[in-house]
Protein backbone atom coordinates (compact mmCIF):
# COMPACT_ATOMS: atom_id res chain seq x y z
CA UNK A 1 0.00 0.00 0.00
CA UNK A 2 1.31 3.44 -0.95
CA UNK A 3 0.22 7.01 -0.63
CA UNK A 4 -1.54 8.18 -3.75
CA UNK A 5 0.63 10.21 -6.09
CA UNK A 6 -0.25 13.87 -6.46
CA UNK A 7 -1.36 14.31 -2.86
CA UNK A 8 -0.68 17.70 -1.29
CA UNK A 9 -0.30 18.14 2.46
CA UNK A 10 0.43 21.57 3.89
CA UNK A 11 1.64 22.62 7.34
CA UNK A 12 -1.78 23.72 8.58
CA UNK A 13 -3.23 20.25 8.15
CA UNK A 14 -4.93 20.66 4.79
CA UNK A 15 -4.83 17.65 2.47
CA UNK A 16 -5.76 17.65 -1.20
CA UNK A 17 -6.07 14.45 -3.18
CA UNK A 18 -5.54 15.52 -6.78
CA UNK A 19 -6.61 12.12 -8.08
CA UNK A 20 -10.12 12.44 -6.68
CA UNK A 21 -10.37 16.20 -6.16
CA UNK A 22 -11.32 15.73 -2.51
CA UNK A 23 -10.05 17.85 0.37
CA UNK A 24 -9.47 16.83 3.97
CA UNK A 25 -8.34 18.27 7.26
CA UNK A 26 -6.00 16.36 9.54
CA UNK A 27 -4.57 16.84 12.99
CA UNK A 28 -0.91 16.68 14.02
CA UNK A 29 -0.94 12.96 14.72
CA UNK A 30 -2.46 12.20 11.35
CA UNK A 31 0.19 14.37 9.69
CA UNK A 32 2.91 12.38 11.42
CA UNK A 33 1.34 9.16 10.15
CA UNK A 34 1.24 10.47 6.59
CA UNK A 35 4.88 11.55 6.88
CA UNK A 36 5.88 8.08 8.12
CA UNK A 37 3.90 6.43 5.33
CA UNK A 38 5.75 8.67 2.88
CA UNK A 39 9.01 7.44 4.33
CA UNK A 40 7.95 3.87 3.61
CA UNK A 41 6.97 2.79 7.13
CA UNK A 42 4.50 -0.06 7.49
CA UNK A 43 1.32 0.04 9.56
CA UNK A 44 3.07 -1.97 12.29
CA UNK A 45 6.06 0.41 12.29
CA UNK A 46 3.72 3.35 12.66
CA UNK A 47 1.75 1.70 15.44
CA UNK A 48 4.98 0.98 17.39
CA UNK A 49 6.26 4.51 16.84
CA UNK A 50 3.02 6.07 18.14
CA UNK A 51 2.91 3.67 21.09
CA UNK A 52 6.41 4.73 22.16
CA UNK A 53 5.81 8.41 21.54
CA UNK A 54 2.38 8.94 23.10
CA UNK A 55 0.87 8.13 26.49
CA UNK A 56 -1.89 5.93 25.11
CA UNK A 57 -3.38 2.52 25.84
CA UNK A 58 -2.35 -0.12 23.30
CA UNK A 59 -5.93 -1.26 22.64
CA UNK A 60 -7.15 2.27 22.13
CA UNK A 61 -4.25 3.07 19.78
CA UNK A 62 -4.82 -0.10 17.78
CA UNK A 63 -8.47 0.84 17.24
CA UNK A 64 -7.53 4.38 16.23
CA UNK A 65 -4.81 3.25 13.80
CA UNK A 66 -7.15 0.67 12.25
CA UNK A 67 -9.82 3.35 11.85
CA UNK A 68 -7.36 5.82 10.34
CA UNK A 69 -6.06 3.31 7.81
CA UNK A 70 -9.63 2.36 6.95
CA UNK A 71 -10.37 6.00 6.14
CA UNK A 72 -7.14 6.41 4.13
CA UNK A 73 -8.22 3.49 1.96
CA UNK A 74 -11.86 4.57 1.89
CA UNK A 75 -10.88 8.01 0.56
CA UNK A 76 -8.28 6.53 -1.81
CA UNK A 77 -5.36 8.28 -0.13
CA UNK A 78 -3.72 4.89 0.42
CA UNK A 79 -3.75 2.74 -2.71
CA UNK A 80 -2.38 -0.60 -3.88
CA UNK B 1 -8.02 12.32 12.75
CA UNK B 2 -8.92 12.63 9.09
CA UNK B 3 -11.96 14.67 8.20
CA UNK B 4 -13.30 15.06 4.71
CA UNK B 5 -14.15 18.63 3.78
CA UNK B 6 -17.49 18.70 2.03
CA UNK B 7 -18.16 21.83 0.00
CA UNK B 8 -21.57 23.16 0.94
CA UNK B 9 -23.35 26.41 1.71
CA UNK B 10 -21.98 27.81 4.95
CA UNK B 11 -24.45 27.84 7.82
CA UNK B 12 -25.55 31.19 9.19
CA UNK B 13 -24.23 30.29 12.60
CA UNK B 14 -21.11 28.61 11.26
CA UNK B 15 -19.96 25.11 11.94
CA UNK B 16 -19.26 23.94 15.45
CA UNK B 17 -15.55 23.38 15.70
CA UNK B 18 -15.32 22.51 19.36
CA UNK B 19 -17.48 20.78 21.92
CA UNK B 20 -17.62 22.30 25.38
CA UNK B 21 -17.45 19.52 27.92
CA UNK B 22 -19.72 19.27 30.94
CA UNK B 23 -18.13 17.32 33.75
CA UNK B 24 -20.70 17.69 36.54
CA UNK B 25 -24.30 18.42 37.39
CA UNK B 26 -24.78 20.88 40.24
CA UNK B 27 -21.33 20.09 41.57
CA UNK B 28 -21.60 16.30 41.38
CA UNK B 29 -19.08 14.68 39.06
CA UNK B 30 -20.50 12.58 36.24
CA UNK B 31 -17.89 9.84 36.69
CA UNK B 32 -18.92 9.63 40.32
CA UNK B 33 -22.59 9.30 39.34
CA UNK B 34 -21.81 6.44 36.98
CA UNK B 35 -19.68 4.67 39.59
CA UNK B 36 -22.52 4.82 42.12
CA UNK B 37 -25.57 4.24 39.95
CA UNK B 38 -24.40 2.73 36.66
CA UNK B 39 -24.99 3.67 33.07
CA UNK B 40 -27.21 4.70 31.42
CA UNK B 41 -28.61 6.96 34.10
CA UNK B 42 -31.27 9.68 34.17
CA UNK B 43 -30.21 12.58 36.39
CA UNK B 44 -32.49 15.41 37.55
CA UNK B 45 -31.44 18.68 39.11
CA UNK B 46 -33.67 19.83 41.97
CA UNK B 47 -32.08 23.26 41.76
CA UNK B 48 -33.11 23.68 38.12
CA UNK B 49 -36.64 22.38 38.73
CA UNK B 50 -37.27 24.90 41.48
CA UNK B 51 -35.54 27.69 39.57
CA UNK B 52 -37.72 27.05 36.50
CA UNK B 53 -40.92 27.00 38.53
CA UNK B 54 -40.06 30.19 40.42
CA UNK B 55 -39.10 31.89 37.18
CA UNK B 56 -42.43 30.96 35.58
CA UNK B 57 -44.43 32.05 38.62
CA UNK B 58 -42.52 35.35 38.80
CA UNK B 59 -43.09 36.04 35.09
CA UNK B 60 -46.86 35.66 35.43
CA UNK B 61 -47.59 36.83 38.96
CA UNK B 62 -45.72 40.10 38.56
CA UNK B 63 -47.98 40.89 35.61
CA UNK B 64 -51.33 39.54 36.81
CA UNK B 65 -52.56 38.88 40.34
CA UNK B 66 -54.59 35.71 39.79
CA UNK B 67 -52.39 32.97 38.35
CA UNK B 68 -52.14 29.31 39.29
CA UNK B 69 -49.95 26.59 37.82
CA UNK B 70 -51.05 22.97 37.62
CA UNK B 71 -48.33 20.37 37.22
CA UNK B 72 -48.87 18.28 34.10
CA UNK B 73 -48.43 14.73 35.37
CA UNK B 74 -48.00 13.12 31.97
CA UNK B 75 -44.92 15.25 31.32
CA UNK B 76 -43.10 13.63 34.20
CA UNK B 77 -44.86 11.75 36.97
CA UNK B 78 -41.92 10.62 39.03
CA UNK B 79 -43.37 11.24 42.48
CA UNK B 80 -40.42 13.22 43.83
CA UNK B 81 -40.58 15.57 40.87
CA UNK B 82 -44.34 16.02 41.18
CA UNK B 83 -43.98 16.78 44.89
CA UNK B 84 -41.35 19.43 44.18
CA UNK B 85 -43.77 21.23 41.87
CA UNK B 86 -46.56 20.88 44.46
CA UNK B 87 -44.23 22.31 47.12
CA UNK B 88 -43.72 25.25 44.79
CA UNK B 89 -47.46 25.82 44.72
CA UNK B 90 -48.67 23.87 41.71
CA UNK B 91 -51.99 22.05 41.62
CA UNK B 92 -52.13 18.72 39.75
CA UNK B 93 -53.30 18.27 36.17
CA UNK B 94 -54.02 14.63 35.38
CA UNK B 95 -55.41 12.82 32.35
CA UNK B 96 -56.21 9.34 33.67
CA UNK B 97 -57.40 7.51 36.74
CA UNK B 98 -53.86 6.28 37.25
CA UNK B 99 -52.51 9.83 37.31
CA UNK B 100 -55.40 10.89 39.57
CA UNK B 101 -54.32 8.22 42.08
CA UNK B 102 -50.71 9.37 41.82
CA UNK B 103 -51.69 12.96 42.58
CA UNK B 104 -53.71 11.88 45.63
CA UNK B 105 -50.80 9.73 46.83
CA UNK B 106 -48.54 12.76 46.44
CA UNK B 107 -50.72 14.58 48.95
CA UNK B 108 -52.63 16.81 46.54
CA UNK B 109 -56.11 17.56 47.94
CA UNK B 110 -58.71 16.23 45.51
CA UNK B 111 -60.22 19.69 45.06
CA UNK B 112 -56.87 20.88 43.70
CA UNK B 113 -56.78 18.29 40.93
CA UNK B 114 -57.71 19.21 37.38
CA UNK B 115 -59.02 16.09 35.67
CA UNK B 116 -58.41 16.38 31.95
CA UNK B 117 -58.26 13.91 29.11
CA UNK B 118 -60.44 12.40 26.41
CA UNK B 119 -61.10 8.99 27.99
CA UNK B 120 -62.31 9.28 31.58
CA UNK B 121 -64.16 6.24 32.87
CA UNK B 122 -67.48 6.56 34.70
CA UNK B 123 -65.81 5.27 37.82
CA UNK B 124 -63.06 7.89 37.60
CA UNK B 125 -65.59 10.63 36.94
CA UNK B 126 -67.54 9.60 40.02
CA UNK B 127 -64.41 9.74 42.16
CA UNK B 128 -63.59 13.16 40.78
CA UNK B 129 -67.13 14.39 41.47
CA UNK B 130 -67.05 13.13 45.03
CA UNK B 131 -63.60 14.67 45.49
CA UNK B 132 -64.80 18.06 44.20
CA UNK B 133 -62.07 18.00 41.56
CA UNK B 134 -62.17 20.28 38.54
CA UNK B 135 -63.39 18.11 35.68
CA UNK B 136 -62.59 19.39 32.22
CA UNK B 137 -65.19 18.05 29.83
CA UNK B 138 -63.81 16.72 26.57
CA UNK B 139 -66.85 15.42 24.68
CA UNK B 140 -70.65 15.18 24.64
CA UNK B 141 -70.65 11.64 26.00
CA UNK B 142 -68.72 12.81 29.02
CA UNK B 143 -71.11 15.74 29.41
CA UNK B 144 -74.05 13.30 29.43
CA UNK B 145 -72.40 10.97 31.96
CA UNK B 146 -71.53 13.87 34.26
CA UNK B 147 -75.09 15.19 34.10
CA UNK B 148 -76.51 11.75 34.93
CA UNK B 149 -74.06 11.25 37.81
CA UNK B 150 -74.91 14.68 39.10
CA UNK B 151 -78.61 13.77 39.23
CA UNK B 152 -77.94 10.32 40.66
CA UNK B 153 -75.62 11.54 43.43
CA UNK B 154 -77.33 14.88 43.94
CA UNK B 155 -74.00 16.69 43.66
CA UNK B 156 -73.29 19.64 41.40
CA UNK B 157 -69.77 18.92 40.13
CA UNK B 158 -67.30 21.67 39.33
CA UNK B 159 -66.50 21.48 35.64
CA UNK B 160 -64.78 23.41 32.87
CA UNK B 161 -65.42 23.07 29.17
CA UNK B 162 -62.45 22.17 27.02
CA UNK B 163 -62.50 24.15 23.82
CA UNK B 164 -60.41 23.92 20.67
CA UNK B 165 -59.90 26.79 18.25
CA UNK B 166 -57.96 28.19 15.35
CA UNK B 167 -55.04 30.26 16.64
CA UNK B 168 -53.23 30.48 13.33
CA UNK B 169 -50.68 27.74 13.89
CA UNK B 170 -50.05 24.44 12.20
CA UNK B 171 -50.98 21.73 12.95
CA UNK B 172 -54.29 22.90 14.45
CA UNK B 173 -55.24 20.97 17.57
CA UNK B 174 -58.93 20.28 17.21
CA UNK B 175 -59.12 16.71 18.42
CA UNK B 176 -59.75 17.52 22.06
CA UNK B 177 -62.73 19.35 23.46
CA UNK B 178 -65.45 21.29 21.66
CA UNK B 179 -64.71 23.44 18.63
CA UNK B 180 -65.22 27.15 19.06
CA UNK B 181 -65.56 28.42 15.52
CA UNK B 182 -68.15 25.82 14.46
CA UNK B 183 -70.37 26.59 17.46
CA UNK B 184 -69.88 23.24 19.25
CA UNK B 185 -68.49 24.93 22.34
CA UNK B 186 -71.34 27.41 22.61
CA UNK B 187 -73.93 24.66 22.13
CA UNK B 188 -72.35 22.69 24.98
CA UNK B 189 -72.26 25.73 27.25
CA UNK B 190 -75.94 26.46 26.49
CA UNK B 191 -76.80 22.87 27.34
CA UNK B 192 -74.90 23.07 30.64
CA UNK B 193 -76.61 26.37 31.47
CA UNK B 194 -80.11 25.16 30.57
CA UNK B 195 -79.84 21.86 32.44
CA UNK B 196 -78.32 23.49 35.50
CA UNK B 197 -76.79 20.26 36.79
CA UNK B 198 -73.13 21.20 36.48
CA UNK B 199 -71.25 24.05 38.10
CA UNK B 200 -69.33 25.36 35.08
CA UNK B 201 -66.59 27.42 36.65
CA UNK B 202 -63.99 27.38 33.90
CA UNK B 203 -63.02 27.27 30.26
CA UNK B 204 -59.98 25.44 28.98
CA UNK B 205 -58.00 25.26 25.78
CA UNK B 206 -54.70 23.65 24.88
CA UNK B 207 -53.54 24.99 21.54
CA UNK B 208 -50.73 22.52 20.88
CA UNK B 209 -47.28 21.50 21.90
CA UNK B 210 -43.87 23.16 21.66
CA UNK B 211 -45.44 26.45 20.56
CA UNK B 212 -42.59 28.67 19.42
CA UNK B 213 -44.63 31.79 18.87
CA UNK B 214 -46.04 33.53 21.91
CA UNK B 215 -48.58 35.36 19.74
CA UNK B 216 -50.61 32.17 19.32
CA UNK B 217 -51.42 32.48 23.03
CA UNK B 218 -52.66 36.04 22.49
CA UNK B 219 -55.22 34.73 20.02
CA UNK B 220 -56.17 31.92 22.39
CA UNK B 221 -56.50 34.32 25.32
CA UNK B 222 -58.65 36.77 23.36
CA UNK B 223 -61.00 34.04 22.14
CA UNK B 224 -61.27 32.35 25.53
CA UNK B 225 -61.77 35.65 27.34
CA UNK B 226 -64.57 36.60 24.97
CA UNK B 227 -66.20 33.19 25.37
CA UNK B 228 -65.95 33.52 29.13
CA UNK B 229 -67.52 36.99 29.01
CA UNK B 230 -70.40 35.76 26.82
CA UNK B 231 -70.88 32.69 29.04
CA UNK B 232 -71.22 34.91 32.09
CA UNK B 233 -73.35 37.63 30.51
CA UNK B 234 -75.63 35.62 28.22
CA UNK B 235 -75.83 32.25 29.97
CA UNK B 236 -75.21 33.26 33.56
CA UNK B 237 -72.47 30.68 34.04
CA UNK B 238 -70.20 31.29 37.05
CA UNK B 239 -66.92 31.24 35.12
CA UNK B 240 -64.05 31.99 37.51
CA UNK B 241 -60.99 30.72 35.65
CA UNK B 242 -59.55 30.25 32.20
CA UNK B 243 -57.12 27.38 31.74
CA UNK B 244 -54.66 28.33 29.00
CA UNK B 245 -53.29 24.79 28.81
CA UNK B 246 -49.62 24.11 28.22
CA UNK B 247 -47.39 23.85 25.17
CA UNK B 248 -44.68 26.36 26.10
CA UNK B 249 -41.52 25.33 24.26
CA UNK B 250 -38.43 24.20 26.13
CA UNK B 251 -34.90 24.96 24.96
CA UNK B 252 -34.71 21.79 22.89
CA UNK B 253 -34.17 21.97 19.13
CA UNK B 254 -36.78 20.43 16.87
CA UNK B 255 -35.36 18.31 14.06
CA UNK B 256 -37.00 20.57 11.49
CA UNK B 257 -35.57 23.73 13.03
CA UNK B 258 -32.78 25.75 11.45
CA UNK B 259 -31.94 27.71 14.59
CA UNK B 260 -31.37 26.09 17.97
CA UNK B 261 -34.12 26.05 20.57
CA UNK B 262 -32.02 28.25 22.82
CA UNK B 263 -32.02 30.95 20.13
CA UNK B 264 -35.59 30.49 19.02
CA UNK B 265 -37.92 29.69 21.89
CA UNK B 266 -39.82 32.40 23.79
CA UNK B 267 -39.06 32.98 27.46
CA UNK B 268 -41.59 32.73 30.29
CA UNK B 269 -41.68 36.53 30.21
CA UNK B 270 -42.63 36.50 26.52
CA UNK B 271 -45.50 34.07 27.11
CA UNK B 272 -46.59 35.86 30.28
CA UNK B 273 -46.69 39.31 28.73
CA UNK B 274 -48.71 38.04 25.77
CA UNK B 275 -51.28 36.17 27.85
CA UNK B 276 -51.73 38.52 30.79
CA UNK B 277 -52.02 41.63 28.63
CA UNK B 278 -55.31 40.25 27.26
CA UNK B 279 -56.78 39.57 30.70
CA UNK B 280 -55.56 42.89 32.10
CA UNK B 281 -57.52 44.82 29.51
CA UNK B 282 -60.66 42.67 29.11
CA UNK B 283 -63.67 43.83 31.21
CA UNK B 284 -65.81 41.09 32.73
CA UNK B 285 -69.26 41.41 34.36
CA UNK B 286 -69.29 43.04 37.83
CA UNK B 287 -65.62 43.88 37.49
CA UNK B 288 -64.81 40.21 38.04
CA UNK B 289 -61.22 39.14 37.46
CA UNK B 290 -60.67 35.66 36.01
CA UNK B 291 -57.94 33.41 37.32
CA UNK B 292 -55.43 32.22 34.73
CA UNK B 293 -54.48 28.56 35.07
CA UNK B 294 -51.39 27.23 33.28
CA UNK B 295 -50.57 23.59 32.69
CA UNK B 296 -47.14 24.01 31.23
CA UNK B 297 -44.98 20.94 31.74
CA UNK B 298 -42.20 20.65 29.20
CA UNK B 299 -40.76 24.13 29.73
CA UNK B 300 -40.57 23.54 33.49
CA UNK B 301 -38.86 20.17 33.52
CA UNK B 302 -36.99 19.57 30.26
CA UNK B 303 -33.69 21.27 31.07
CA UNK B 304 -33.65 19.78 34.59
CA UNK B 305 -33.20 16.28 33.16
CA UNK B 306 -30.02 14.70 31.76
CA UNK B 307 -29.23 11.28 30.39
CA UNK B 308 -25.77 10.01 31.22
CA UNK B 309 -24.64 7.37 28.76
CA UNK B 310 -21.48 5.38 28.00
CA UNK B 311 -19.81 4.63 24.69
CA UNK B 312 -19.94 0.98 23.68
CA UNK B 313 -17.99 1.15 20.43
CA UNK B 314 -17.14 3.12 17.33
CA UNK B 315 -17.85 1.85 13.83
CA UNK B 316 -17.52 3.19 10.32
CA UNK B 317 -20.56 3.28 8.08
CA UNK B 318 -20.14 2.22 4.46
CA UNK B 319 -19.89 5.88 3.42
CA UNK B 320 -17.09 6.55 5.90
CA UNK B 321 -19.22 8.31 8.52
CA UNK B 322 -18.38 7.62 12.14
CA UNK B 323 -21.05 5.71 14.05
CA UNK B 324 -20.69 5.75 17.82
CA UNK B 325 -22.85 3.25 19.69
CA UNK B 326 -23.95 4.20 23.20
CA UNK B 327 -25.81 2.31 25.91
CA UNK B 328 -28.96 4.48 25.80
CA UNK B 329 -31.41 3.96 22.97
CA UNK B 330 -34.65 5.40 21.67
CA UNK B 331 -36.56 3.15 24.06
CA UNK B 332 -35.27 5.42 26.85
CA UNK B 333 -35.10 8.63 24.89
CA UNK B 334 -38.43 8.77 23.13
CA UNK B 335 -37.99 12.49 22.41
CA UNK B 336 -35.01 11.82 20.15
CA UNK B 337 -37.58 11.07 17.44
CA UNK B 338 -38.37 14.78 17.19
CA UNK B 339 -35.49 16.64 18.87
CA UNK B 340 -31.85 17.08 18.02
CA UNK B 341 -30.86 16.71 21.65
CA UNK B 342 -27.77 18.58 22.73
CA UNK B 343 -24.97 16.09 23.45
CA UNK B 344 -21.77 17.03 25.24
CA UNK B 345 -18.58 15.23 26.10
CA UNK B 346 -17.73 14.85 29.75
CA UNK B 347 -14.02 15.54 29.42
CA UNK B 348 -12.07 18.41 27.98
CA UNK B 349 -10.62 17.67 24.56
CA UNK B 350 -8.96 19.41 21.67
CA UNK B 351 -11.02 21.27 19.12
CA UNK B 352 -10.80 18.26 16.82
CA UNK B 353 -14.36 17.08 16.38
CA UNK B 354 -15.95 14.79 13.85
CA UNK B 355 -19.48 14.48 12.48
CA UNK B 356 -20.84 11.48 14.30
CA UNK B 357 -23.95 9.36 14.02
CA UNK B 358 -24.98 8.48 17.56
CA UNK B 359 -26.83 5.19 17.84
CA UNK B 360 -28.33 3.31 20.77
CA UNK B 361 -27.75 -0.32 21.75
CA UNK B 362 -30.98 -1.76 20.33
CA UNK B 363 -30.81 -4.25 17.51
CA UNK B 364 -33.13 -2.00 15.53
CA UNK B 365 -32.27 0.25 12.61
CA UNK B 366 -34.40 3.07 14.02
CA UNK B 367 -32.29 3.34 17.14
CA UNK B 368 -30.61 6.63 16.26
CA UNK B 369 -30.23 9.29 18.94
CA UNK B 370 -28.57 11.86 16.66
CA UNK B 371 -28.13 11.57 12.89
CA UNK B 372 -25.21 13.92 12.90
CA UNK B 373 -23.56 15.56 15.87
CA UNK B 374 -20.07 17.01 16.23
CA UNK B 375 -18.18 15.06 18.88
CA UNK B 376 -14.55 14.70 19.93
CA UNK B 377 -12.76 11.35 19.66
CA UNK B 378 -14.46 8.82 21.92
CA UNK B 379 -13.52 5.35 23.05
CA UNK B 380 -15.29 2.55 24.87
CA UNK B 381 -16.61 3.58 28.31
CA UNK B 382 -16.25 7.31 27.67
CA UNK B 383 -19.22 9.20 29.06
CA UNK B 384 -21.55 11.45 27.14
CA UNK B 385 -24.24 13.71 28.53
CA UNK B 386 -27.54 14.20 26.70
CA UNK B 387 -29.33 17.40 27.69
CA UNK B 388 -32.95 18.53 27.97
CA UNK B 389 -34.47 15.10 28.52
CA UNK B 390 -36.66 15.90 31.53
CA UNK B 391 -40.00 16.01 29.70
CA UNK B 392 -41.88 12.97 28.40
CA UNK B 393 -39.00 10.49 28.54
CA UNK B 394 -39.42 8.94 31.97
CA UNK B 395 -43.14 8.64 31.20
CA UNK B 396 -43.05 7.51 27.57
CA UNK B 397 -39.98 5.26 27.81
CA UNK B 398 -40.34 1.59 27.03
CA UNK B 399 -38.99 -1.61 28.45
CA UNK B 400 -37.77 -2.93 25.15
CA UNK B 401 -34.78 -5.24 24.64
CA UNK B 402 -33.05 -3.64 27.63
CA UNK B 403 -34.29 -2.73 31.10
CA UNK B 404 -35.09 0.82 32.10
CA UNK B 405 -32.25 2.28 34.18
CA UNK B 406 -32.07 4.13 37.47
CA UNK B 407 -33.20 7.71 37.88
CA UNK B 408 -31.50 9.94 40.42
CA UNK B 409 -31.79 13.50 41.59
CA UNK B 410 -29.08 15.89 42.68
CA UNK B 411 -30.67 17.68 45.61
CA UNK B 412 -30.11 21.36 46.28
CA UNK B 413 -27.70 20.42 49.08
CA UNK B 414 -25.60 18.27 46.74
CA UNK B 415 -26.89 14.96 48.04
CA UNK B 416 -27.79 12.43 45.33
CA UNK B 417 -30.92 10.37 45.88
CA UNK B 418 -32.39 7.47 43.94
CA UNK B 419 -35.84 8.35 42.55
CA UNK B 420 -36.51 5.14 40.69
CA UNK B 421 -34.61 1.88 40.74
CA UNK B 422 -33.51 0.03 37.63
CA UNK B 423 -35.88 -2.63 36.37
CA UNK B 424 -34.90 -6.25 36.77
CA UNK B 425 -36.02 -9.47 35.12
CA UNK B 426 -38.50 -10.19 37.93
CA UNK B 427 -40.28 -6.88 37.26
CA UNK B 428 -40.86 -7.93 33.67
CA UNK B 429 -41.56 -11.60 34.28
CA UNK B 430 -43.66 -10.86 37.36
CA UNK B 431 -46.66 -9.64 35.38
CA UNK B 432 -46.55 -12.84 33.33
CA UNK B 433 -45.97 -15.02 36.35
CA UNK B 434 -49.17 -13.70 37.91
CA UNK B 435 -51.14 -15.43 35.18
CA UNK B 436 -52.33 -18.98 35.62
CA UNK B 437 -51.68 -20.92 32.47
CA UNK B 438 -53.73 -24.08 32.16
Amino acid sequence: MNLVTGMIVNDSGYVFNSMTGESFSINQTARLVLTLLGEGCSKTDIYNRLLSEYDVEASSLEADVDDFFYLLKKYRILVD
Amino acid sequence: MLKRIVPTMPGKTGQNVAVVAQTEIDGVGLDCLRSRFGSPLFVFSERTLRKNMREAVRAFSTRYPEVRFAWSYKTNYLNTICRIFHEEGAMAEVVSGFEYDKALANGVPSNLIIFNGPAKSEQDLLRAIEGDSLIHIDNTEELRILTNLSIEKNIKPRVALRVNMDVGIYPPWNRFGFNLESGQAWDALEKIASEGKLNCVGLHCHIGTFIQTADAYRIEAEKLALLAKDSMEKLGLPISYVDMGGGFASKNTLKSSYLTGEDLCPTFDDYAETITSVFRTMKFPDGKRLRIVLETGRALVDNAGFLLTSVITNKRMADGRLNTVIDAGVNLLFTSFWYNHKVTATYESTSQVEPTMLCGPLCMNIDVIRDNVMLPPLKRNDLLLIHNVGAYNVTQWMQFITMRPKVVMVKENGEVILLRDAECLNDVNGVEDRCTVN
